[in-house]
């Protein structure tokens, strides 16, 4: 992390001067991760790529205006609007359904460790295929915080910053979110059976 | 008086979340710890959360479909288009804002009201009879100009009539084309002319109207506009 943020910053003040090519290795850098987020958002992998690119041709019209630090929350702040607009656009002019069961075809991005044998591969993909479907379900500030969380590993402050939250916004988002997820994979029969707590 | 429940479970699910993370004060973590100790519910609870995080961490990482590279022709700025027609001057016009609108509405209430005072005399009330007085308009300019109106009658005819004083007497004409003041008067019953200025009056009045209270509208609108604004630069 300590070698690639003077980097970040290079290719930054470049592209602030409108040199596409120094962006879009910022693009390639980052790709990988916004279209992972906006695909945690959206469930589709459609949907996702318009988001993604959406994101970039966005992130680059309004780099100049980007004082950092911190361009990868900047980046995912962007892309967590694209996608917001792009599920938006969607319920407007529904093509598939943002809420049906996720496809297999949409799960075969979720491939588990080839290392597994057969059954632990199978199991994987549909917990992974649950916990997706599960995200889904949740509103959008609380399924933001939950994928730059715990799916994209971001920090508290992190995820604030790409959230333009407060840590206690984040914490409580990311709490009543964790929650839900797991009423929701407890009624599905994805947790071990819940414990007397009753809920508060 | 503090609720039983958070009496027995005096952590809440962000206490948990926290926990699960790192992010409790030693402090609190450690009085979290004494209780899950003691508290089956709480850590049948918290191992719930623990799972769903660890299945969140679990998801593999998708390979971005194809590369998101910008094109030069992608970041090019739109150019914008000249609108013709119509648009055109919808632009026009909602370049001035309120106060191009005022403007119009103000010139276009001048001109309904010029309209009315030189068609309808002078804007005289409902109660007045138009055919005499514009005879009389007729007559009065008759004598003020010696120029003769194209379908009217030679002006020494006219001449003659006014000089003999008969000043209710119609001018002999020298064209079959009847007068214009005549016209109303012998064509239509008595009243028919008077009610159908009446109703063009009316018609031009509520034009006025409307223009009046475009006007009045397109000033509130400029008003408005221009108040102060309070935390405007914060944005």
């Amino acid at each position: 992390m300590q070698a690639t943020a003077p980097e970040d910053s290079r290719l930054v003040a470049l592209s602030q001067e409108g040199d596409l090519a120094a962006f879009n290795a910022l693009v390639e850098r980052y790709q990988g991760q916004v279209y992972n987020l906006c695909w945690r958002m959206l469930g589709l992998r459609e949907a996702a790529e318009d988001a993604t690119q959406e994101a970039f041709l966005a992130a680059y019209r309004s780099i100049r205006r980007f004082r950092g630090p911190g361009f990868r929350a900047w980046l995912l702040r962007i892309a967590a609007n694209a996608a917001t607009d792009e599920l938006r656009r969607r319920h407007r002019r529904p093509q598939v359904s943002l809420e049906a069961p996720i496809s297999s075809s949409e799960t075969a991005l979720d491939l588990p460790d080839p290392s597994a044998g057969p059954e632990e591969c199978a199991l994987r993909r549909e917990q992974a295929r649950c916990i997706q479907a599960a995200l889904l379900t949740l509103p959008l500030d609380q399924r933001l915080s939950v994928i730059l969380s715990d799916v994209q590993g971001l920090s508290y402050e992190e995820v604030g910053q790409a959230m333009g939250s407060s840590l206690g916004t984040v914490k409580s988002r990311l709490s009543r979110g964790r929650a839900r997820l797991r009423r929701y994979l407890l009624e599905q029969g994805e947790l071990s059976p819940p414990g007397q707590r009753p809920t508060q | 008086m503090r609720n039983p429940f958070v009496r027995r479970h005096p952590f809440g699910e962000e206490e948990l979340s926290s926990y699960l993370d790192r992010r409790l004060s030693p402090a609190e973590s450690t009085r979290l710890e004494e209780h899950l100790a003691s508290c089956e519910p709480c850590r049948r609870h918290l191992e719930g959360l623990r799972a769903v995080v660890e299945g969140l961490r679990a998801l593999p990482s998708a390979p971005a479909p194809r590369s998101f590279a910008l094109r030069p022709e992608q970041v090019e700025a739109p150019r914008r288009r000249t609108p013709v027609g119509p648009a055109a001057w919808a632009q026009r016009a909602s370049a001035f804002g309120p106060a191009g609108a005022a403007a119009a509405a103000l010139l276009l209430f001048l001109v309904l009201v010029g309209v009315d005072l030189a068609t309808l005399g002078g804007g005289g009330g409902p109660e007045s009879v138009p055919a005499p007085s514009a005879k009389e308009a007729f007559e009065a300019g008759q004598a003020l100009s010696a120029a003769p109106a194209p379908t009217l009658a030679p002006a020494p005819a006219a001449r003659a009539a006014d000089e003999e004083g008969n000043g209710a007497g119609t001018p002999e004409p020298t064209t079959e084309a009847p007068t214009p003041t005549e016209a109303p008067a012998t064509l239509a019953p008595p009243g028919t002319a008077g009610e159908g200025g009446d109703a063009g009056r009316w018609v031009l009045r509520g034009f006025q109207g409307a223009a009046g209270a475009a006007f009045l509208a397109a000033m509130a609108a400029l008003v408005w506009q221009r108040r102060p604004r309070r935390g405007a630069d914060h944005g």
